[in-house]
């Protein structure tokens, strides 16, 4: 007996077998060497993924970042005996003394972008931030917020970055409030660093990610990094981006360090128009090629807020931003919108004007 | 074109065919594109040797960190933090967490969970906070 099989007509046969053709160009290619490490550093979880090396150069480069966000940590803690304190102790003097190469890439790339934020991004304000009680490891101590007094007379004479002076070899503090604290842009820069390093031993894919703050160089095999987005308020991944080439995505969240007294939470995010936690936003995510200036400008767009941030962002080059107003609304420039993908139910989202 | 010529233009096989390609691409999707669980969990701290942990197996481990034991909980292919020796219990309340790539911890007291992939195609790299 013979089975009669019904006949494919000509038309589909060509499109099978074109489809069959063009799909197995589809495929992941095979999985290469991947290098995963975490280690805690710059008072963080620090976590190096490095694609496509042999596990000897990886390991090598590896350790040699490991020093560099160690002698970052060292010279920059806002709050240890280091080049920043002996700086920070000069500058109230008033006096002439000789510039610090350690610290002076950060003061001159500061001066930059604060001004550019309207001072919204103001590493002057060290003594503000310690008012606070957050210049301490872990806030198991008990805080309490500092008397409004102690605040106002602090602002009435607040400190910017335009307050340090240079003249050939020296620099100077012209306010005598002025105590320098890198907490919201020396983890940026520390990234910046340690990533120009990766590229020095020839590393061309990798991503570092510093306490949920990263940047990512290349591609994952061949496919762009997959970033998922944590929920500031509910559990797990509510939201995911793709970045490829070099980028760096950066968040700021009112729930990353804060301690909570008479049951009302205070976070370290601090205004400095008002002296107080900045209380319109949740959260902000920035991606841009920089981490240092997405670091800064995550900040600066916190405190600013949702009807102020496009004006900041545009200000400080950010073409990519997704701010989470307190009340809960999602704030995004329609760039940042096409590259976001929700993984939960797409909320309403409030969408800016392009930034140019 | 008429519908009646449109429709002489495939066999029954032809039919056939689109059903099951399509059965396949629904199947390729759901089965390959959708973010997996991860399968196991690697636990650091500083006083102990790294640990692995079989997130398939219900069970509470303890992790003795730098100012005391933290507990964390397996569960249905989850892990979480249930209790720890810190103060704020920022670690607790991050709840489950099941994405492969996802990384917890508990800073103040120096334990983190990294939990791990199971194909490079499925979960993040990185996830961000």
């Amino acid at each position: 007996m013979t089975i009669k099989f019904p006949k494919i007509s000509r038309v589909v046969s060509i499109l099978f077998l074109t489809s069959t053709l063009v799909l197995s160009g589809c495929t992941e290619p095979k999985p290469v060497n991947e290098f995963h490490e975490t280690v805690f550093t710059m008072g963080t979880l620090v976590e190096v993924t490095i694609i496509g090396e042999k596990e000897a150069l990886a390991e090598q480069a590896f350790t040699a970042i490991l020093d560099d966000f160690n002698y970052m940590h060292n010279t920059w803690h806002p709050w240890k005996y280091n080049a920043l304190k002996r700086i920070n102790n000069l500058l109230v003097t008033g006096a002439k003394f000789s510039l610090a190469p350690s610290i002076l890439p950060l003061i001159k790339k500061s001066q930059v972008l604060s001004k550019q934020s309207q001072g919204l991004f103001n590493p002057a304000i060290g003594q503000l931030i310690k008012m606070w009680g957050f210049h301490q490891d872990n806030l198991d101590e008990i805080i309490e917020p500092p008397e409004d007094e102690q605040i106002q007379a602090f602002l009435s004479d607040l400190p910017s970055m335009s307050d340090i002076e240079f003249s050939n070899l020296s620099m100077r503090g012209t306010n005598k409030n002025i105590q320098l604290d890198f907490g919201a842009f020396a983890k940026g820069v520390a990234v910046d660093t340690t990533i120009e390093h990766l590229k020095e031993f020839g590393i061309k894919n990798a991503i570092i990610n510093a306490g949920g703050d990263l940047r990512a160089i290349g591609n994952n095999n061949g496919r762009p990094w997959r970033i998922g987005i944590r929920n500031p308020r509910a559990k797990g991944v509510f939201a995911a981006v793709e970045v490829s080439g070099d980028e760096s995505v950066f968040t700021s969240g009112d729930y990353e360090r804060y301690f909570e007294s008479d049951g009302k939470r205070y976070h370290h995010i601090i205004d400095p128009r008002t002296g107080y936690p900045a209380n319109k936003t949740r959260s902000v995510t920035v991606i841009h090629s920089e981490a240092g200036t997405a670091d800064a400008a995550a900040t600066a767009l916190f405190i600013a807020g949702p009807e102020k941030w496009p004006e900041i962002a545009q200000a400080m080059g950010i073409k990519y931003v997704m701010l989470i107003a307190r009340n809960g609304d999602v704030h995004m420039n329609p760039a940042m919108a096409k590259r976001i993908k929700f993984t939960i139910q797409q909320p309403a989202i409030k969408l800016s004007k392009p930034l140019k | 074109m008429s519908r009646s010529s449109f429709t002489a233009l495939f066999t029954t096989a032809d039919k056939l065919l689109f059903l099951v390609s399509l059965s396949l691409i629904v199947f390729s999707y759901v089965y390959f594109w959708q973010t997996s669980p991860a399968s196991y969990a690697i636990v650091k701290s500083g006083q102990q040797d790294s640990r692995l942990i079989n997130l398939n197996e219900s069970k509470i481990h303890q992790v003795e960190g730098r100012l005391g034991i933290s507990k964390l909980e397996v569960k249905d292919g989850q892990i979480r933090f249930i209790s720890s020796a810190c103060k704020n219990k920022i670690c607790i309340q991050s709840g489950w967490h099941q994405h492969g790539g996802a990384v917890t911890a508990c800073l103040p007291n120096r334990v983190s969970v990294q939990l791990g992939r199971q194909t490079s195609q499925t979960d993040y790299d990185a996830i961000i906070f």
